[in-house]
């Protein structure tokens, strides 16, 4: 037999049972050729850039087996003045015995072709290589930031029992959870800050607003209301209007804090519930994320009252530790205030655009982007 | 293969993915090689075809996972 | 080597029915003078496949001779030989890289200069008895002396274990030499193997993998019982060997390959890779089967290892191989018996059931 024949292909040029054998190979154990159909049927009829449209996606097969894939989840993006249709970059995948070799830039290549605009949220640096030089402008790390819910339940080490008595409890707490997460790398600069941060708490004044928690979103009229008010402020980022946020977190893992002034919806928060990470990195906590934030940038009071509902409806579900990404200093300094501690970012965003009459800020904090954007919440 | 071609070869390998003088290229492997990642294939193929003046399918591509099998390659293709 | 080489050979009407009563290629343009006759060559025509012959002649006698391998023949028939003739044969060494040589060749009319046939043919070579296994004594038949039995003891990790294994070792293949036992198949080990008990039975025989897609196969029964029944059935008869003849937790190994897995070898021998993938599984059903009799039943799984078949591998085949794996080598049949003499080694049972991948962490 001769070397197998390699093809870069739109999904559609290959059988549901080719791809279901690849995403049991990489992703989930019970894909089949039924379960393949339906989800790119349903994702075509939600498609919120093009609507109806099967999401584009590309993959690569050696004779008849998929070896890559990659694929796309459509949005409409904001640019400060309006909504233009684009795509996150997501999923791509190949096959453990075809990785480091041509595989992956053939389809990201094929897959970023068909995209006319497109961001993308990656960890992987041989990701974001091929990112870049497939033509997306690297705008930087987003920041992270961790909140101690159980500093009980975290591991301690030597170094910090040395500092008992001599700063506030909570800071300790903040600095081993900081510690816990290991190769994450605290500094002394950011122990220094949660230091600062911890002593402020007090000095928080009383929010006034009315904080609901919730397994379900509010009314489609009431969250294209709040989109409306929240969304001038000439920052860029994905239109999170009723259509995109029903579409994105309806389901089991997610929790919704409502900040209410009166009746009016002031601002929405979005939690991810906690679960056990198996990353190594953060040693077995149960990890829950502020996956989106929907509120007017500047309104620190309704941020404040959301942020506040989610740290405690996180730790009402068990949660140990609460993460939040975001590139706006304005949320940082909100949730340093509130004793969030910084720790390094592992989220690179990136942006292309191939319509030369529209351009994008081309600063990380002109973007609104929050955890959960590009599904970037599915782990650590 | 020539010393010339040779010596070509190895400057490629250099160069594309970013190796000191201290590393001995005939080891050079996808596995042990932290910056051999899918886009240093593509550009070390995209540079081994313009520097010896060959076109590389990408099946043929597949299989050149390390120095020695790329040489290997080329010795069979170029005179 | 000689880069050139050429014989002479006579043929004459009866080198046509010698060679139609060796292939069964009685065409009449070939045998019946009365038939040629009425045709455009007047005379009987030579098959072209004894021209065929004649480039074999050269490739195992010549160039290379002793340790060819025929690798592929194109060969263009560009004139009928008519006998009688004297034909001359041929053949220049245009080339040879990494154990692939290339040739050459024509035949042509002595007399005449006319020529018959050219094309060219390439050869790899095998190697021969180069790594016979130092072993202790001839096997004998003792009663009640337990013995490592291992099959398929001709292959390069059947001979390498055996020489770990010394005077412990009874090694079998189905034509015997050197020292082996000669059984033609799984049946007829019980008899052969006389009185002896065994401690362990290691199962390096296999049939040679396939090469064909299972859609394009002429006789998929055929194919199926050689390759996927026959080998499941021998190691049903080699674990009910085991319960007569194991000594108390006796042994069963059997040999597994990384080709039952999804990999960059793409499935190119679909029968094999099924065949192979039999055994985890089996290993688990025999496990429990023998259980009782206080047997155990292991399953060792090895990627390419440079024994048997695979040291015919092309020099960049040798090298991809190689590249997948994290040191960067290929096992050698030493390396990998090395690692069966460490599994029969234990003692214990809980690795009874289990399959165990040896594969130095090669990526799939």
């Amino acid at each position: 037999m001769t070397k197998p024949k390699i093809q870069v292909l739109d999904v559609a040029a290959v059988s549901s049972e080719s791809l279901a054998a690849f995403f049991s190979e990489v992703w989930d154990g019970g894909a089949t050729a039924e379960s393949v159909s339906a989800a790119r049927r349903r994702a075509a009829s939600v498609n919120l850039a093009e609507p109806g449209m099967d999401v584009p996606t590309t993959v690569v097969v050696a004779d008849d087996r998929v070896v890559g894939y990659c694929s796309s989840l459509p949005v409409q993006l904001w640019d400060g003045h309006s909504a233009h249709p684009g795509y996150w970059g997501k999923g791509l995948m190949v096959l453990p015995e075809y990785r480091n070799g041509p595989i992956g830039y053939l389809v990201l290549k094929e897959l970023v072709g068909r995209l006319h605009r497109s961001v993308v949220l990656t960890v992987a640096p041989a990701s974001v290589r091929l990112f870049e030089a497939l033509g997306y402008s690297n705008l930087g790390v987003v920041p992270n930031y961790l909140c101690a819910l159980r500093p009980g339940r975290l591991v301690s080490n030597a170094p910090t029992t040395a500092l008992k008595g001599r700063i506030p409890r909570l800071a300790v707490r903040g600095i081993r959870l900081a510690q816990a997460c290991g190769v994450l790398g605290m500094t002394a600069a950011a122990l220094g800050l949660g230091i600062r941060a911890a002593t402020a708490i007090v000095a928080i004044p009383r929010v006034g607003l009315k904080v609901v928690h919730s397994d379900r979103l509010p009314p489609a009229s009431e969250l294209d209301g709040l989109w409306h008010e929240t969304r001038p402020g000439g920052w860029s980022g994905v239109v999170r209007d009723s259509r995109y946020l029903s579409q994105r977190y309806e389901g089991e893992r997610y929790h919704f804090v409502m900040a209410r002034d009166g009746n009016a919806l002031r601002a929405l928060g979005v939690l991810r519930a906690p679960r056990a990470q198996s990353d190594e990195r953060v040693r077995g906590l149960s990890l829950s994320a502020l996956s989106d934030l929907v509120v007017k940038v500047g309104d620190s009071r309704a941020a404040l009252a959301v942020t506040r509902g989610a740290m405690a409806l996180a730790r009402q579900l068990g949660g140990d530790a609460l993460l939040a990404s975001t590139p706006s200093r304005w949320m940082g300094r909100l949730l340093l205030a509130q004793a969030w501690f910084p720790v390094p970012g592992n989220l690179r965003f990136l942006v292309r655009e191939t319509d030369a009459s529209r351009s994008w800020p081309m600063h990380l904090e002109q973007w609104w982007l929050m955890r959960g954007d590009g599904e970037s919440d599915g782990g650590f | 293969m020539t010393e010339d071609h040779e010596r070509k070869l190895v400057e490629v390998f250099r160069a594309v993915l970013s190796l000191g003088l201290d590393r001995d290229v005939a080891d050079v492997r996808q596995l042990n090689t932290p910056s051999w990642d899918s886009l240093a294939h593509v550009s070390l193929v995209a540079a081994v075809e313009s520097e010896f003046g060959i076109s590389i399918g990408i099946a043929d591509s597949l299989s050149l996972t390390s120095y020695p099998a790329v040489k290997l390659y080329l010795e069979e293709r170029v005179s | 080597m000689t880069e050139s080489s050429s014989f002479e050979v006579e043929v004459t009407s009866d080198s046509a029915v010698e060679f139609a009563k060796l292939s069964g290629d009685w065409n009449p343009l070939h045998t019946d003078p009365a038939h040629a006759a009425t045709t455009a060559y007047r005379r009987p025509v030579l098959h072209g496949a004894f021209s065929a012959a004649l480039v074999s002649r050269m490739a195992g006698m010549y160039l290379p001779g002793k340790d060819c391998l025929l690798h592929n023949l194109d060969l263009k028939f560009v004139a009928p030989i008519v006998p009688p003739a004297t034909l001359r044969v041929t053949g220049r060494l245009t080339g040879e890289r990494h154990g692939i040589g290339r040739v050459e060749v024509a035949v042509v009319d002595v007399a005449s200069g006319t020529r018959y046939v050219t094309g060219t043919y390439e050869f790899g070579r095998h190697t021969h008895g180069a790594e016979v296994a130092q072993r202790g004594e001839a096997p004998s038949s003792t009663a009640g002396e337990a013995t490592v039995l291992v099959t398929g003891a001709s292959g390069g990790l059947g001979r390498a274990l055996l020489a770990r294994l010394g005077s412990r070792g009874l090694g079998v293949s189905r034509t015997g030499g050197d020292g082996l036992l000669a059984v033609p198949n799984a049946n007829a080990l019980a008899e052969a193997i006389g009185e002896r008990r065994l401690d362990a039975i290691v199962h390096c025989a296999w049939p040679a993998p396939d090469n064909q897609r299972l859609v394009s196969l002429d006789d998929p029964d055929k194919a199926v019982d050689y390759h996927l029944s026959r080998p499941l059935v021998d190691m049903i008869r080699l674990a009910q060997l085991l319960k007569q003849r194991g000594t108390p937790g006796a042994q069963l190994a059997l040999i597994g390959s990384t080709a039952a897995w999804p990999g960059r070898h793409n499935y190119r021998m679909p029968l094999y890779s099924l065949a192979k993938g039999l055994i985890p599984a089996l290993v688990k059903i025999l496990a429990l089967e023998l259980a009782s009799s206080g047997h155990r039943v292991t399953g060792l799984i090895f990627d390419v290892v440079e024994a048997g078949m695979n040291q015919r591998l092309s020099a960049a085949a040798r090298v991809a191989h190689a590249d997948r794996s994290p040191t960067g080598r290929l096992p050698t049949a030493d390396d990998a018996a090395e690692q069966l003499a460490w599994v029969l080694a234990s003692p214990g049972w809980l690795a009874s059931g289990a399959t165990i991948t040896l594969s130095g962490g090669a990526l799939p």
